[in-house]
């Protein structure tokens, strides 16, 4: 999924809500991101929520669920939908729709076992269809997550994008930090969480454990959410202060301690991270030696 | 066109095969895995090809070769199955559920089939199948591997289950230091003689047959070089090139023959180039080193002009297999 720089302007701020409380009016005119519980909503809601209020994404999550079973719908057309599902099952079940998801504006991302997940989205990229894999704080990083990455940066074919590399990727420029958790929404130039009380968070974990704003969407200005931005992007810094090991490790600008946890070895993910890190230097520098401008004939 | 092998295990023991070392050397889990498979696929498309073997062992003995088929399809390459036709019940209903609708021009089989007196009744039964239900996809290969060989059984299941009207005619090819039944090169001109016997019958149904790799010119006479000329309309060859192999383990070689000699990972180079270039130089080398199969081709003419390589490859290694290493390494089986 792709996401604007930091420097975004404000007035892009985008709220992600779930769909169990009527956003259609209270959220009227805002940008929206929206967590649908069944995809047979996406098209209905989307018909309803028409140009006034814009939706960047709307997000369908089955944590048990395959693309094999799922019903693709061709009249999603354009409307950007991101699919969070365990795997992609049986591809002689799912050929039939290859056809159909690349015309449409669908991002797949995996969530099962790990390896099954790394083919599979390789499986998609391969065929032009954009996907990905959902790392947790608690991914094992097996081999097949090195591999992943060695073919979304470094494959000889061109292939659709694999998250959260490629969005990593898009925002690094060299001296920021960025981490796996943009693909959860957590960017404070970009995303806002709210919750049917109207209450606002700039991650989910914190929307959900209360940790909110002190103000809410209806009370929202750009000043402050801009000064409660500053704050929350400034947090990795806190992690400097008390010289956590992770900001030892030199892979902390991509991961800004995703994986870590009490009493759990950094020496896998500090070795997967930091191949991540170079490969995004290497796509970061192949980019650069292509900036010539066009010339102009 | 890179040929890969999906798995190395094969459900028959045919006298001839000459895969058999290979086969037999590889451990029987191997099978090729989905990164691999996407990872050659990869390779091959980069390098500009459009089409992809897929054989073994017996490719259905891979539990995903439906998939496979479809994938490789899906990234609009051409794919063809070389089979013995023998599939069990479970995947021979994936595969008509999913392919009995695929475009012909995207997929083909290749149905290696043997003489049905030699072999058991369930398996004809099996191959029958499968030939009745992919006809429009398949064409038949056979294998000569002795003098005599009759024919007339390819013809029959070209005419019974209505099968593409061509036939691939593959000779049998010794393995370096192994036994395996094939023809010897003193049998070549009578096996052609043969062959060319029973052209107008071929050609009374409508038949073509076209050479794999491995035949001399010489086995024919020019009188015979004429008729096969007419009958193929001119698309034959005498030449003996690398096939490109890739095991389950992504391991390479040249052609199943030469499983032996000279074996490389995949991984081992950047692109289909470098690796066509890297094993035609190997061939050429062990070519320079051991001439042809007959001790005339180091003075024929149509050696030198490139008309023919000199048959098979292997009948010439075979010479060398037991004797002191006083040659160029490449003309020796690896350790």
């Amino acid at each position: 999924m792709s996401t604007p720089q930091n420097n975004t302007p404000r007035n892009t701020i985008s709220y992600v809500c779930d769909y169990q409380w009527p956003i259609e009016v209270e959220l009227k005119g805002k940008s929206l991101i929206v967590n649908v519980n069944h995809v047979g909503d996406i098209r209905r809601l989307n018909d309803a929520l028409g140009t006034e209020t814009p939706v960047q994404a709307y997000i369908y999550r089955d944590a048990y669920g395959s693309l094999e079973t799922l019903d693709v719908d061709p009249d999603w057309g354009d409307i950007p939908i991101v699919l969070y599902l365990n795997r992609l099952g049986q591809f002689r079940t799912v050929a039939h729709k290859v056809e159909m998801l690349k015309g449409l504006n669908v991002t797949v991302i995996f969530t099962g076992e790990e390896s099954r997940a790394c083919v599979d989205a390789q499986i998609l990229a391969s065929l032009g269809i954009h996907s990905g894999i959902k790392l947790t704080p608690d991914s094992p990083l097996s081999d097949s997550v090195l591999d992943l990455i060695t073919y979304n940066f470094y494959s000889q074919m061109p292939h659709a994008d694999i998250e959260p590399f490629s969005t990593m990727s898009r925002h690094y420029k060299g001296e920021n930090y960025v981490s796996p958790s943009l693909l959860d929404l957590e960017n404070p130039a970009r995303y806002l969480h709210v919750d049917a009380k109207h209450r606002l968070a700039f991650t989910r974990d914190d929307l959900l454990a209360g940790n909110v704003l002190d103000f809410t969407s209806d009370d929202a200005t750009d000043t402050l959410i801009d000064d409660a931005a500053q704050i929350f992007s400034r947090r990795w810094q806190q992690w400097f202060v008390e010289s956590h090991p992770c900001t030892f490790c030199p892979a902390f600008r991509v991961c800004k301690g995703f994986f870590h946890a009490p009493e759990k070895s950094t020496e896998r993910c500090t070795e997967v991270m930091s191949e991540l890190l170079e490969a995004i230097e290497f796509e970061r520098k192949k980019c650069e030696n292509h900036s010539k401008k066009p010339c102009q004939l | 066109m890179a040929n890969i092998l999906l798995t190395q295990k094969c459900i028959r023991s045919c006298p001839y095969c000459f895969a058999r070392k290979h086969m037999h050397d590889a451990p029987p889990e191997d099978i090729l895995k989905w990164e691999d498979l996407i990872y050659i696929v990869d390779f091959f498309q980069a390098g500009g090809d459009n089409s992809i073997s897929l054989l073994g062992g017996e490719p259905f003995l891979h539990p995903e070769i439906v998939d496979y088929i479809l994938y490789i399809i899906s990234r609009g390459m051409h794919v063809t199955v070389f089979t013995s036709g023998v599939v069990s019940e479970k995947i021979f209903a994936q595969a008509v559920d999913r392919l009995a609708d695929v475009d012909p021009g995207m997929l083909s089989f290749v149905v290696n089939l043997n003489n049905p007196k030699d072999t058991p009744f369930s398996e004809n039964e099996t191959i029958g199948r499968f030939m009745a239900t992919f006809a429009r996809f398949t064409c038949l290969s056979i294998n000569v591997y002795k003098l005599k060989f009759d024919y007339s059984f390819a013809v029959a299941a070209i005419n019974k289950y209505g099968l593409q009207r061509h036939i691939r005619l593959g000779l049998a090819h010794p393995i370096p230091g192994k036994k395996n039944m094939c023809i010897k090169p003193d049998q070549m001109s009578l096996m052609a003689t043969e062959l060319i016997d029973y052209l107008p019958t071929l050609e009374a149904f409508n038949i073509r047959v076209g050479f794999d790799c491995g035949v001399p010119m010489c086995a024919f006479t020019d009188d015979q070089l004429g008729k096969l000329f007419r009958h193929t309309g001119g698309m034959m060859s005498f030449r003996c090139g690398s096939a490109i192999d890739i095991g389950p383990d992504m391991e390479v070689w040249s052609c199943f023959p030469m499983s032996g000699y000279n074996k490389k990972s995949l991984f081992e180079f950047k692109n289909r180039q470098e690796l066509c270039e890297y094993f035609d130089s190997f061939i050429d080398t062990v070519r320079t080193e051991t001439g042809g199969m007959y001790q005339k081709c180091d003075y024929c003419d149509n050696r030198l002009r490139h008309l023919c390589s000199g048959g098979c490859l292997s009948h010439a290694l075979n010479n060398f297999v037991n004797e002191a290493h006083i040659r160029n390494e490449n003309v020796y089986p690896s350790k």
